[in-house]
């Protein structure tokens, strides 16, 4: 009960602080969308059949969500950083696996906040035809999501120690991540093709395997992050 | 201390069965062992290449275990265990990522392929040189240590996963050994035997002096703290 | 190294303290912060830490917070101790430090209702009110933080260490940055949870300060206990020298 009231606390207040200042998913978005825009002419995608353009688009797009992912994650976890504040949820009685359960899902909140925006951007721009393939796509980008956002608050939270950004957490975040981004890209290639998720096997599960030993590995390994 | 220890602490000795094992591994490699029937001499990288990408996994296994030690026991004796295996780790990924495309340009046609022995050794070579990043970032010891560690111990239990889905993504690695594998003539088993032995020496004489190394740093680190007390800087 | 000798080291074996450190040491890398430190501090009892800057009584204080963790020893906070502050011992801790953990871009009441709901309280939302009271920022209440002046956070900050009705109170620095009135409901809010029966450590530069609430006074030098006396052992200006060491 009070592990509850404690998680709702922790959702709450860094919601307001996102809804006031917007400091994490507002260059999430942007920066996604950049790379949606200069993905145009560097793959020069208008002179491209359907079919070629079908290729590439599933590329472009985990690039666009690894990236923006990695703006979001950073900022949001170097702002604990301020006055101290990662230090003043490890003074409440919180369990610290339950810290980083919190931290994980506010990760996947912005990856999914992300998603809702760029996934209907990148329709419109790479003239895509989700048909049928929605449902499958929505599975895949939310276990990817989940094993990025673990990767990246336990990395993420590294980095704010050291009080650097999203450059180094992309240094450390996209080799680690490299399964996950397989696992995006084929899967999301067999979906765009029209085929169902299914015969994008093995990857779902690689996604799906990777986010529970991530989440895992985090939970184990936060504590020792934040605690002097 | 008599005459015959503290020429031991001098690490005299294992200089010189190094460089006994350098000498015996160019001579296994490139007179003793036959020239191979396909591939030629660059066949001949083999002897140096295999016990590099040995030597490298035994590394970084090193510092991980390294890692779980300094957060289980924060001693600063597995810190250093820990400093020296990732940075000797990188070194003998860094001689297997060069090494393997002198070869696979002869033998695959190409500099590089994305096969997963590859691959995964890239992943490695990355994952390992962020660790020796967040520690050059880091402000204190403590830190530094701590947080390296993690980095060592996520690299390991990574590499495993990065591995089998580069495999289901790609694959061609040529199997030497085992099933599958065409064997070896018994005089390049023999070379290849010695290359092993002298890497895994050059191994042990790099981690001694890398680890005494690292006790000449703390060392400076502590005496350096202690001046500034005795000043009255602190 | 030699310890200034002569002086009594006095070793509080009450049954049940609040706070007890034993053969706590704490090294960053081959920095010692802490050295085999024994502190024993009574329920109920108040305590002024003394010492140079790197003394180690920061470290001390967060150790005692859980923020820290010893290399060797064990930390017990009423009946629960172990190598580091077991998470529901840490219920009972207040700890006010160097920085505020203050969210800036929430309002002086949603920080301490978030606080209050982070120790479990179910009367968040009374307790924010009644302690934006106490510390006198009622008129502020529904103001974004971000524009607060120092004095103020740091009002705010000493109701967010104390919202949850601590037992124990370790108070670093609780001053700092503090105007006349706010000071005068440090001195006053404090006391009032001494009175009640809450144990104190307090960490001040100021002797002045802690020697109004504290009865004994602990001097940390290099990391090392070398004086814990009473505090009507010797004058304010002595303690402050004692604090002081190097400076004659």
């Amino acid at each position: 009960m009070r592990a509850w009231r404690q998680v709702v606390a922790i959702l709450v207040a860094d919601a307001r602080r996102e809804a006031r200042t917007g400091e994490a998913l507002m260059p999430m978005l942007v920066f996604a969308l950049v790379v949606l825009v200069v993905s145009g002419f560097a793959f020069d995608l208008p002179a491209l059949l359907a079919d070629q353009r079908r290729r590439l688009v599933p590329g472009i797009l985990w690039i666009a969500i690894a990236f923006a992912m990695l703006v979001g994650q950073a900022r949001h976890l170097l702002a604990d950083r301020d006055e101290d504040r990662a230090s003043g949820l490890l003074c409440a009685p919180i369990d610290r696996t339950l810290l980083f359960g919190v931290k994980w899902l506010e990760g996947i909140l912005l990856g999914i906040a992300l998603q809702v925006v760029l996934i209907p951007l990148a329709v419109v721009f790479f003239d895509l035809d989700l048909g049928g393939a929605w449902l499958g796509l929505a599975a895949i980008l939310l276990a990817c999501t989940a094993a990025l956002s673990a990767l990246g608050t336990l990395l993420g939270s590294v980095v704010a120690r050291l009080g650097r950004g999203e450059a180094l957490l992309a240094i450390l975040v996209l080799p680690a991540a490299a399964p996950v981004l397989i696992a995006g890209v084929k899967t999301t290639a067999v979906l765009l093709a029209g085929e169902p998720l299914a015969s994008a096997a093995p990857w779902p599960a690689v996604a799906l395997g990777t986010a529970v030993i991530y989440a895992a590995v985090g939970a184990l390994l936060f504590e020792s992050v934040l605690m002097e | 201390m008599n005459e015959s220890s503290s020429w031991w602490k001098t690490g005299a000795p294992l200089g010189v069965a190094f460089a006994a094992g350098g000498a015996a591994l160019v001579w296994a490699a490139m007179w003793y062992a036959p020239t191979e029937r396909t591939m030629g001499d660059v066949q001949r990288i083999f002897y140096m290449h295999v016990p590099a990408a040995m030597n490298g996994a035994l590394a970084f296994l090193v510092a991980a275990v390294a890692g779980i030690g300094y957060l289980v026991r924060r001693s600063e004796r597995w810190d250093r265990v820990g400093r020296t295996a990732v940075e000797l780790g990188t070194l003998w990924a860094t001689i297997v990522l060069v090494t393997g495309p002198i070869w696979a340009r002869s033998a695959w046609g190409a500099w590089w392929t994305w096969e997963p022995r590859l691959t995964t050794t890239l992943i490695a070579w990355l994952i390992f040189l962020g660790a020796i990043l967040v520690r050059r970032i880091a402000g204190d010891p403590e830190q530094a240590a701590r947080l390296a560690s993690v980095i060592a111990i996520i690299g390991a239990l990574d590499l495993p996963i990065v591995y089998k889905s580069v495999d289901w993504w790609r694959g061609n690695h040529p199997i030497v050994f085992g099933k599958g594998g065409g064997g070896l003539a018994p005089e390049m088993r023999t070379a290849f035997l010695v290359g092993a032995l002298a890497v895994t020496l050059t191994h042990v004489v790099l981690f001694r002096l890398r680890y005494r190394l690292a006790q000449a740093e703390d060392r400076i680190v502590a005496a350096e703290r202690l001046a500034d007390e005795r000043e009255g800087l602190r | 190294m030699r310890e200034p000798t002569g002086r009594r080291i006095r070793r509080v074996t009450d049954p049940l303290p609040a706070l007890r450190l034993e053969g706590v040491s704490r090294r960053f890398g081959p920095v010692t912060a802490l050295a085999d430190i024994d502190l024993s501090v009574a329920t109920g009892e108040a305590v002024l830490l003394l010492g140079h800057n790197g003394a180690g009584k920061s470290t001390l204080l967060r150790l005692a917070a859980g923020l820290v963790r010893p290399t060797a020893g064990r930390v017990t906070i009423g009946r629960a101790g172990g190598r580091e502050v077991p998470s529901a011992a840490r219920a009972r801790i207040g700890y006010l430090g160097h920085r505020t953990f203050l969210h800036e871009h929430l309002t002086a009441r949603e920080n301490l209702e978030l606080y209050a709901s982070l120790y479990g309280r179910r009367d968040a939302a009374a307790l924010a009110e009644r302690w934006l009271a106490r510390v006198g920022l009622e008129r502020a209440a529904e103001r974004v933080i971000r524009g607060f002046s120092r004095g103020m956070m740091q009002r705010l900050a000493l109701a967010r260490a104390l919202i949850h009705d601590p037992q124990v109170l370790l108070l670093d620095e609780p001053a700092s940055g503090l105007d006349p009135e706010g000071r005068r409901r440090l001195v006053e809010i404090v006391g009032e949870a001494h009175a009640a029966g809450g144990t104190l450590l307090v960490v001040s530069h100021d002797p002045a300060l802690g020697l109004e609430i504290a009865r004994r006074v602990v001097v940390l030098r290099r990391g090392r206990i070398v004086t814990d006396d009473r505090a009507d052992s010797r004058s304010t200006a002595d303690w402050a020298l004692a604090a002081g060491g190097v400076a004659r």
